[in-house]
């Protein structure tokens, strides 16, 4: 028998898309980080079980963003606008994969944040989930949009978190951004001279809250951070999902693609 | 019978005397600063142009070419000259109502400094409202503002989370909004749960979610009040800071033109707009990108959006006027006349603004004159009657007529109207003019002044010097040869030919003018270095042969036999009668033919012209009153029993006027005397009932057109022209003409009555009734009462015996 070629090294991507505008930035990000790469993608419309238990509850009502009044939302009503948000999201998923020539499958997922991102991590080199879905303040119409700029990547010297760096800094130089490394600890970030503008955010020995609350008023465009077992930690996703970030945040586990000749 | 002598030579023209005129050339003449022998109507154009009265607008009306124009500009320039500037006008963005720009007054002159002023202040705003807006303490407060509404918005909305929290109900998202659910350990409850917890707490929780809902509203309800609060202060920080960028600016014009309520008015409004459209100035905030893009496009690729919507559209700028205006509109369309809204084609639609607000002619002379020609405004499409309606509402409002009468439906704007204080002067002929008297209502009101210029002046001494001064202008003004003493007094004497009247000079300044260039003409041919009389002479002949072609072959048909007119031997029934032909700017005498012939009837005189439509109505007035004179003076006792035709042989055109009412007369006479008339005689001439001989026009030009015939075929000597004797003062004939009268060869006779015309024709005399009411014995009156007695008493011999024949 011959010798068989090499099995090509696909970069696997896991995208959480809501459906939304903000859907169509988060893709082309994400597409120039893939720019030039085998890559497939998996889109992810996430439904909250937790809605769906509350439509059964007779008092519940939803307040509009449309017209800040309160409504019955019936399980038929939600069901259809749910399977709207969802056809948007995937048509914006293989819009952009049609771009880059990539594979990608869409699929529908019930599952809270937390529990999203410990299904979905282990199988993707790249979960990326989007920025924190509007709050209650944007009820009042007065949230405008922070203006954001630069790549972030935390950087705890754990192996993820070189994975997570490696890729940040390609995706800085994809889309012509500067870096925020948020060092935490004193594992020094390296390979950094000559890579453009970095600015680097010394931390300490802080807990994940304190990062991710540095990392929202830093505003970066993307949030990079490693896959190691201390962010994928319940109480960080949660502190991560209280952040609200502005931004995608991108849980890097896999080898960033390209960097490893 | 008395024996009829020909006019002298010396009757047949009155030269200019040379002596009286006192010059060598017109070189030696004052120039002549007033137009000539138009007293009357130099009187009513000054009263008309001084009379500061509404609708006491002048009408100019006169025969072209008598310097009515230029006259008019010459004293309106005096006049205006002296008069104060008015002002200057322009036109302005409104900026509450942008579709109707304001319009503006400033004193003569200042529109160009204030157009400067306000160009100046722009491109000052444009650097100073940015460096403000850029500047560190405007974001920092403006970002304070925005923070304090963010904060009370977010503390609002903590305060309901932290209730919910507090209260175990969570905040969960929905695809559109929100929804409160009761939660434990970070889940939400599923029906069946609930229903599983005591009475009590479900009720508990469910008024708790009604009230955190009621929370939620109420923030909600204050949420757009607190906005608008941000929304006013951030308005009012841009205001203080726009102020304080263009308010020392403003404030230094508004100080310049303190005086001037309206443009201070105007300034302030700028001042509020400039603070509610910094975008214009700092390229973001409020208004539509449609709005920017039109104002981009007005503004031009190198304009700014902002000197477009700030400019100053000076439509009337009277800086560099000496006095009032005088405007010439010789092409007064409507939109010429009134101004008008100019659009340009923006992504396919027709867009405008006060800039392109284009003046007319009334907007440039308000506070003058304005002078139109009368037919050109009648004659271009909606001009007339917006005139009309200016001039009675007092005020200039730019409407066009496709507006006016919605035939095109792109908006346009309705500039704010400006008060207008203008005299108009029309210039038209004389039949326009009673032509809108008669049939314009309005005309009257509007047009109280006729400035009624003359057709001819009297030939009197001061005349004949300003004459040959007006001469002197135009040699000097166009640079011609002088004119001699003698050339001056050839113009003059051919300028009273033109006027068809001895004692009379043509107020027709532009033949006179035509002559003494075409005079420069022949004597530059010649080498002359003046123009002299016989310069002229050639002029006015070469203006002869250039407009004879018509004459010419008229005469030559004559001569030929084709056209059948005798210059000698008798004819019974037949006489030359004359006409003139006009044909543009020449006209010339022309003999005719008139024959008539009788028969027994029952008093008709049928005119054959009449009969076949080519006779005019004046025509046929003077053959019927051939009728009332047969009778009355001839057959007063019995019925009139002739039936006489007259007819003008070979003619194919129309005739009209009563000249040849006495030739056809004694065409008449002569048949029903049947006696001969000269065919070696022309003649002339209106008659009455009376058989007396009335003046004619065109009495030169007759007699030349029956001379060249005669000369022609060769003089005998004995024939001639009978003429009215009220024409003798009009006969300013060919030099050739009065050498042949003067020799003898030719003659030119005036008659007073019909009586004289037959003797003369007929070589008989005419026989006056004597005592018994009878005329004598072998004279023509005689011949034809006893013939009109004989028709009288056939027709009633034959009526008897048709009678008895009926018995």
């Amino acid at each position: 028998m011959g010798e068989r070629p090499p099995a090509e090294i696909r970069l696997r991507i896991s995208i959480v898309l809501g459906g939304t505008r903000a859907d169509r930035a988060m893709l082309a990000l994400i597409t120039r980080l893939a720019m030039d790469l085998p890559a497939e993608f998996t889109g992810l419309y996430v439904e909250d079980p937790g809605l769906a238990r509350a439509l059964g509850l007779p008092f519940t009502r939803e307040f509009s963003r449309l017209t800040h009044s309160p409504r019955r939302l019936e399980p038929a009503d939600l069901a259809m606008e749910r399977r709207v948000r969802a056809r948007r999201a995937e048509h914006a998923l293989a819009e952009a994969a049609r771009e880059l020539g990539a594979d990608w499958r869409f699929r529908r997922v019930e599952a809270d944040a937390v529990g999203l991102i410990h299904q979905e991590s282990p199988a993707a080199d790249i979960l990326v989930i989007g920025a924190a879905p509007a709050n209650l303040s944007s009820l009042l119409g007065t949230a405008s949009p922070p203006r954001l700029s630069g790549i972030a990547v935390v950087f705890d010297g754990s192996p993820s978190a070189r994975q997570a760096l490696a890729t940040a800094l390609r995706l800085a130089e994809a889309v012509d951004d500067w870096l925020i490394v948020l060092q935490v600890g004193d594992a020094p970030a390296e390979g950094l001279a000559g890579r453009g503008r970095v600015d680097i955010h010394h931390l300490g020995p802080s807990d994940f809250g304190e990062v991710w609350q540095v990392a929202r008023e830093t505003a970066p465009r993307a949030l990079l951070v490693g896959a190691n077992e201390d962010i994928i930690e319940d109480r960080s996703l949660r502190a991560l999902q209280a952040a609200a970030l502005p931004c995608p945040t991108l849980i890097v586990r896999g080898r960033p693609a390209g960097d490893d000749g | 019978m008395p024996a009829h002598q020909p006019l002298k030579a010396t009757e047949l023209y009155t030269p200019c005397d040379l002596d009286a005129l006192g010059f060598e050339t017109t070189d030696d003449l004052e120039p002549l600063d007033e137009v000539l022998g138009q007293e009357r109507a130099v009187e009513a154009v000054h009263f008309g142009a001084g009379i500061p009265l509404e609708g006491y607008n002048l009408f100019v009306l006169g025969p072209p070419g008598s310097g009515r124009h230029s006259f008019v500009r010459q004293f309106l320039e005096r006049r205006a000259a002296a008069e104060s500037r008015p002002r200057d006008w322009c036109y302005v963005n409104n900026f509450e109502q942008s579709r109707a720009p304001r319009a503006l007054s400033l004193p003569a002159g200042m529109g160009r400094a204030f157009r400067e002023d306000i160009e100046h202040l722009i491109e000052e705003a444009r650097s100073a409202i940015p460096a403000a807006f850029e500047s560190e303490d405007y974001q920092t407060r403006r970002s304070a503002i925005e923070e304090e509404l963010k904060e009370e918005q977010q503390n609002a909305i903590n305060e309901i989370q932290e209730h919910a929290r507090e209260k175990n109900i969570g905040i969960i998202p929905t695809p559109t909004g929100f929804a409160f659910a009761p939660i434990r350990d970070g889940e939400t409850l599923s029906p069946k749960e609930f229903q599983e917890l005591p009475e009590d707490e479900r009720e508990r929780i469910e008024k708790e979610t009604e009230k955190l809902g009621e929370e939620l509203r109420q923030v909600m309800r204050e949420a757009p009040k607190r906005t608008r609060a941000v929304r006013k202060k951030i308005r009012e920080l841009n205001r203080e800071v726009t102020v304080f960028a263009v308010g020392s600016l403003i404030d230094e014009l508004r100080e310049r033109y303190q005086d001037l309520a309206p443009v201070v008015e105007h300034l302030e409004a700028m001042q509020q707009d400039i603070v509610d459209n910094v975008k214009l100035f700092i390229g973001q905030g409020e208004g539509s990108e449609e709005e920017q893009e039109q104002l981009q496009a007005l503004a031009g690729a190198d304009g700014s959006p902002a000197a477009q919507r700030y400019a100053v559209n000076l439509i009337v700028d009277h800086a560099d006027n000496g006095g009032a205006p005088v405007v010439f509109e010789d092409h007064p369309t409507h939109n010429y006349l009134v101004g008008q809204v100019e659009h340009i084609s923006h992504m396919g639609t027709l867009i405008t603004d006060f800039s392109l607000i284009k003046a007319g002619a009334l907007h440039q002379a308000n506070g003058g004159y304005l002078v139109l020609d009368a037919r050109r405004v009648l004659t271009e499409p909606f001009s007339w009657d917006a005139l009309k309606r200016i001039l009675k509402a007092g005020e200039l409002r730019i409407q066009s007529p496709g507006q006016a009468y919605s035939l095109i439906s792109t908006v346009s704007l309705e500039p704010e109207a400006i008060p207008l204080d203008v005299k108009i002067v029309l210039i038209g002929d004389r039949w326009l003019y009673y032509l809108l008297q008669a049939l314009d209502p309005e005309f009257d009101k509007l047009f109280k002044v006729a400035a009624d210029f003359d057709d001819q002046m009297d030939r009197n001494p001061d005349n004949v010097h300003g004459f040959a001064r007006l001469l002197g202008n135009i040699a000097r003004e166009e640079k011609l040869l002088p004119l001699t003493r003698d050339a001056v007094a050839r113009v003059v004497e051919h300028s009273a030919r033109h006027a068809g009247d001895a004692a009379k000079l043509s107020a027709e300044v532009r033949h006179a003018a035509d002559v003494v260039r075409e005079a420069h003409f022949w004597a530059a041919e010649a080498g002359h270095d003046r123009v002299s009389a016989d310069d002229v002479q050639a002029a006015i002949d070469a203006r002869l042969r250039r407009s004879g072609r018509i004459r010419d072959r008229l005469h030559e048909e004559i001569l030929r036999e084709t056209i059948l007119v005798d210059t000698d031997g008798k004819a019974t029934g037949q006489v030359n009668g004359l006409s003139v032909l006009m044909l543009g700017d020449s006209a010339f005498g022309k003999p005719s033919r008139i024959t008539a012939r009788i028969a027994m009837g029952s008093g008709q005189v049928v005119d054959i012209e009449r009969e076949v439509e080519l006779g005019g109505p004046i025509h046929s007035k003077g053959v019927m009153i051939l009728a009332g004179f047969l009778a009355a003076n001839y057959v007063t006792d019995r019925p009139l029993s002739l039936s006489a035709t007259l007819v003008f042989e070979q003619s194919y055109g129309g005739i009209e006027g009563d000249s040849a009412s006495t030739a056809e007369l004694c065409a008449l006479l002569s048949a029903i005397a049947d006696t001969p008339l000269r065919q070696d005689l022309a003649i002339t001439g209106s008659v009455n009932q009376r058989g007396r001989v009335q003046a004619i026009g065109g009495v030169n030009e007759k007699i030349e057109g029956f001379f060249d015939i005669c000369q022609a075929r060769g003089l005998t000597g004995d024939q001639g022209v009978l003429v009215p004797r009220a024409n003798v003062k009009h006969l300013m004939l060919r030099r050739d003409v009065r050498e042949a009268a003067d020799r003898g060869a030719f003659h030119v006779y005036a008659v007073d009555t019909v009586d004289d015309a037959l003797e003369l024709l007929t070589g008989l005399p005419a026989g006056e009734r004597d005592a018994r009411g009878g005329f004598p014995e072998g004279s023509i009156n005689r011949r034809i009462a006893d013939r009109l007695v004989q028709l009288a008493e056939q027709r009633q011999a034959f009526s008897s015996s048709d009678e008895h024949e009926a018995d």
